[in-house]
């Protein structure tokens, strides 16, 4: 039950004033509002984290293999000490941002060898290890998104061992298509699963965390679903621009501000992801990362003054 | 949670690759030489780099190089997928002449080999890319001029 549902029944059974209740809504919003916000923060460092280890792994030929793999251990090994160090003296905001940036080098270091020795493993090797080797770091890490990710990846290799066949000849094997058809897979569990709480919400009391992962899992395909299919078409964008411009259309009939500000930042957030695409190779993409990172710190920063000026538009203020 | 068993934690990832890393090298470094004629060829792109992914093609290879002159065809590649294509990395800026210059093995002469790293009843490791017998750089090179 939602938490402006329960006080509206506690208020009707005289437990809390509507004042108490009004006020209990406000700080729950305003929480939820500063997590939304830390999670944007998040996604900017996992960004140009992401832009860095793509760059190292682009396959610099001037530089020797060997100091490839130096570089790539003797950072390593730093951030590890870094979680370690966070850890120890409970630093807990460096502890997630270490932990994430441990779980991005096993990916990025099994990446480099396969590339330094040719290994001819698909993605299901690469992910098995990847998800085997990081799983440490994930399980010490309080981020559900990091959670989320590391679930994607899990239940990738999964698909790709029943699936992936299959579809082999339409999507072909690639890293992409593995994380999308893995997201919606998990996507389409924890949605069966969320069900499933639903219906036996009375007699099973299933953590409550579950439906949240449900919900971030949704937003993850509609994010990576968007960019490998979306982005690419045409039509695709303009339906998503007519349909976000029709929901504007209608959050401004309506006189519904929030609805007005959610969609705006749909829109702000989609523009960004289209630029993402541009970066074709692996460089590029290291390069565009890093930029789209910069970008979506300075786009916070837009999000954030674009919530304020709808708040201070008059027509939301008859 | 104790200090050293959490540090113990955290390191087994970390000294796992580097032992994977050096158990590579030593099979790359210390594997016998073989050669190993090639076909297909797909360039990609995606976050695992450009590489030339190519099956072999056996019946063009020197079966002489192994034990007994028998191709071990069953332990090449054992774990790339979907029809057994194996996988050669080239840096990104040669990607596209290279692309180029295999499109047009068919209308010239140009072989197209790989060396291997083989030690017997292991999985070998690719070392070079050869065209018509010398590394892959110097044909482009020479392609160029």
């Amino acid at each position: 039950m939602r938490v402006s549902s329960k006080l509206q029944k506690w208020v009707e059974q005289g437990l809390i004033s509507q004042e108490q209740a009004e006020k209990i809504i406000l700080t729950e919003q305003s929480d939820n509002g500063r997590m939304a916000w830390k999670l944007m923060y998040w996604i900017a460092g996992l960004f140009i984290g992401l832009g860095c280890i793509l760059i190292i792994g682009s396959n610099w030929d001037s530089v020797p293999a060997f100091i490839k793999l130096l570089g790539n251990f003797a950072i390593w090994g730093g951030v590890l000490y870094g979680v370690y160090w966070s850890i120890v003296n409970k630093r807990e905001k460096l502890k997630e941002l270490f932990l994430t940036l441990s779980f991005l080098f096993v990916g990025a270091t099994i990446g480099l060898i396969a590339q330094i020795f040719n290994l001819s493993g698909g993605w299901q090797s690469f992910a098995t290890g990847w998800a085997i080797l990081s799983f440490v770091f994930v399980i010490f890490s309080r981020l559900i998104v990091l959670n989320i990710v590391w679930l994607c990846l899990f239940f990738s290799i999964l698909n790709i061992e029943h699936f992936f066949r299959l579809l082999e000849p339409f999507l072909g094997n690639n890293l992409t298509m593995g994380l999308i058809t893995g997201t919606l897979l998990c996507a389409l569990l924890s949605y069966a699963g969320n069900q499933l709480y639903q219906a036996v919400n009375k007699v099973v009391v299933m953590p409550k965390a579950f439906a949240v992962l449900s919900f971030i899992h949704m937003y993850i395909v509609a994010v990576i679903g968007g960019m490998a299919v979306g982005f690419k078409s045409v039509f695709a964008t303009i339906f998503v621009f007519v349909f976000l411009g029709a929901r504007l259309f209608l959050a401004m009939q309506n006189k519904n501000m929030k609805s007005f500000i959610r969609n705006t930042h749909l829109i702000e957030l989609y523009i960004l992801f289209l630029f993402l695409t541009r970066f074709g190779n692996l460089f590029m993409s290291g390069i565009g990362f890093i930029i789209g990172g910069v970008l979506l710190l300075g786009g916070l920063y837009l999000l954030k003054k674009t919530s304020k000026y709808i708040k201070s538009m008059e027509m939301f203020h008859e | 949670m104790n200090k050293k068993i959490l540090a113990v934690i955290f390191i087994i990832p970390f000294i796992s690759l580097i032992f994977w890393t050096m158990w590579l090298y030593t099979q790359q470094v210390t594997g016998t030489e073989i050669k190993v004629a090639v076909m297909g060829y797909d360039p990609r792109d995606l976050l695992s780099g450009h590489y030339i992914r190519y099956s072999i093609d056996w019946n063009r290879t020197d079966c002489t190089q192994f034990p007994n002159g028998v191709c071990p065809e069953d332990e090449f590649c054992k774990d790339a997928r979907w029809g057994r294509e194996c996988r050669f990395y080239i840096p990104e800026k040669n990607a596209r002449e290279l692309d180029r210059l295999f499109l047009k093995r068919n209308t010239t002469d140009m072989v197209f080999e790989v060396v291997y790293s083989y030690h017997k009843g292991q999985e070998p490791l690719a070392k070079q890319l050869l065209i018509n017998g010398k590394d892959w750089r110097e044909s482009l090179e020479k392609n160029k001029k």
